[in-house]
C-alpha cells in the first residue's frame, strides 16, 4: 500500500492529472470525514476538503516519503479546518450540522438520538480536543501519529484525548443522555 | 482498585483500543462499585453513540474538482516566484542602465561609449554612437532618475552586478523586443550576433517588465526634472 501511494505521489509530481484524481479518490473519505466533524457543515467541509487536497498536491514535494502519507494529509486538512473555523468566528454564525437535526425524539431510534447527542457534544469541544479525539477514534491513528500530525508532544495529545472523553461524557450526563445501560435513554 | 483510579485505568484501556469489559481489574471494581459502574456506562454510551454517527460521503467528483481548481488558479508560490523574478530582473536592469545613462549624459558631446570598469572587455572597447543617440528619446524619465542630488547610489552596485547586464543590453541586437533600446549593428559587435538569438526571449521579457515598471513611475514629475 505504501508503495502504491509513493507511486501515485510520484506520478502526481510528474503532473499526471489522472494520478491526482486517483489520489484524491483514495483519501477523500478520510479527509472529508475529518473536515465534516470539525466544521459541522457539509458545504464548508466540501470546500475545505477541496482546498486541503489542492494544498497537498501543490506541496507534495515537501512530503517525506519515509513517513505515512495519511497523517501528513490530515495535518493539512486539520490546519485548513482551524483556519476556516477562525474565519467563521469573525463572520456571522453559520448554521451547523447539528442545528439541522429536528428534535423529534419520537421518530428517531435511541441509537440515532444518542449519535446526535454525541455530535452536539463534539461540537462544543475545544478544537484541539475534538481533532485529537477524531484522529484517535475515527481515523484510528496512534498517539505517535497524532503527535506528528498536530505537531505537538505525545503526552499533550494523550491529555487532549482523555479530556475530550471526559468532557463528552460530562456533556452527555448534563443533558441526561447517559445513564446505566439497562435504563432507557431519557431526553431532557 | 480505588475509585479515583478507575477512570484513569478506563482511559488507558480505551487507549489500547480494548473494550473496558475485557479488563479484569475494571470489571471487578465495576461489579462492586455503583458509582464507577455509572462512569463506565457513560463511556460505553459515548463510544456507542460516536461509532453510530453516520459516516458522511465525500462528493464523487472531488478529484475532478481539485484538478480543475489547480488548473484554474496557479499556485500562489509560483505567482510569487514569477513576480519576484520579474522584480529582480527589473532591479538588475535599472542598476545596470542608470549608471550607463549617467555616463552618456556626462559625455554627450563625445561620439563613443567606453564602459566604465569591469564588464566585457570586447564591449568596453567598441563604439556604438548610433545606439546611444536613441536612449534619451526612449527613456527621458530614466535620465531624470539619475539626477541624484546626494551622489551616486547606484555606482557601487552597478560595478558589482550591473556591468555585465549593461554590456549585453548595449550590444545585443534586438534587445527591447525590436523597440530599439539599443540596436548595435551586428558587424560592429560580432559576438553579440552569436548570443543575440538565444538572449532574445529573455530580453523581451525584461523589456516587458521594464515597461510595466515605467508605467508605475511618476513619469510627468521625472520628465519635468529632466
Amino acid at each position: 500500500m505504501a508503495d502504491d501511494v509513493r507511486d501515485l505521489v510520484s506520478r502526481c509530481l510528474d503532473g499526471d492529472q489522472e494520478a491526482m484524481v486517483e489520489l484524491v479518490d483514495f483519501y477523500r473519505g478520510q479527509v472529508f470525514g475529518l473536515c465534516y466533524r470539525m466544521l459541522r457543515h457539509r458545504q464548508d467541509a466540501e470546500d475545505v476538503t477541496q482546498e486541503s487536497f489542492v494544498r497537498a498536491l501543490r506541496g507534495l514535494h515537501t512530503w517525506d516519503s519515509e513517513r505515512a502519507f495519511l497523517p501528513w494529509l490530515l495535518a493539512i486538512a486539520g490546519n485548513r479546518c482551524r483556519t476556516h473555523l477562525a474565519a467563521r468566528m469573525r463572520r456571522p454564525h453559520t448554521t451547523s450540522l447539528v442545528d439541522h437535526v429536528t428534535d423529534d425524539a419520537a421518530e428517531v431510534t435511541n441509537a440515532r438520538h444518542l449519535a446526535e447527542e454525541v455530535e452536539l457534544a463534539l461540537s462544543n469541544l475545544r478544537e484541539e480536543y475534538r481533532q485529537a479525539f477524531l484522529l484517535f477514534h475515527q481515523h484510528e491513528m496512534s498517539y505517535a501519529q497524532i503527535s506528528a500530525t498536530l505537531d505537538c508532544p505525545l503526552g499533550t495529545v494523550k491529555t487532549w484525548v482523555h479530556r475530550a472523553r471526559r468532557e463528552l461524557v460530562a456533556q452527555l450526563k448534563h443533558r441526561g443522555v447517559v445513564q446505566e445501560k439497562r435504563h432507557a435513554v431519557r431526553r431532557v | 482498585m480505588q475509585c479515583e483510579e478507575f477512570e484513569i485505568r478506563l482511559n488507558e484501556v480505551l487507549d489500547e483500543r480494548r473494550r473496558p469489559e475485557s479488563d479484569a481489574e475494571l470489571s471487578l471494581h465495576r461489579e462492586t462499585c455503583p458509582v464507577c459502574r455509572k462512569v463506565a456506562a457513560a463511556y460505553d454510551r459515548l463510544l456507542d453513540g460516536f461509532y453510530a454517527l453516520a459516516s458522511p460521503e465525500a462528493p464523487d467528483d472531488m478529484g475532478l474538482r481539485v484538478v480543475a481548481e489547480m488548473r484554474s488558479r496557479p499556485s500562489p508560490r509560483r505567482r510569487f516566484v514569477v513576480a519576484s523574478s520579474a522584480l529582480a530582473i527589473a532591479a538588475a536592469l535599472l542598476i545596470a542602465i542608470v549608471p550607463m545613462f549617467r555616463q552618456f549624459g556626462a559625455s554627450q558631446s563625445g561620439d563613443s561609449l567606453v564602459a566604465r570598469g569591469g564588464g566585457n572587455p570586447a564591449a568596453s572597447q567598441t563604439a556604438v554612437p548610433s545606439a546611444l543617440t536613441r536612449i534619451p528619446r526612449l527613456m527621458p524619465e530614466l535620465l531624470a532618475i539619475t539626477e541624484s542630488p546626494d551622489g551616486d547610489p547606484y555606482a557601487g552596485l552597478a560595478k558589482e552586478t550591473g556591468q555585465g547586464l549593461a554590456t549585453v543590453m548595449l550590444y545585443v541586437p534586438g534587445v527591447g523586443g525590436g523597440r530599439g533600446i539599443i540596436d548595435a549593428p551586428a558587424d560592429q559587435v560580432p559576438w553579440a550576433a552569436q548570443v543575440g538569438e538565444g538572449l532574445r526571449p529573455i530580453t523581451n521579457s525584461v523589456t516587458e517588465t521594464f515597461d510595466v515598471l515605467l508605467e508605475g513611475l511618476p513619469v510627468s514629475q521625472l520628465a519635468a526634472r529632466s
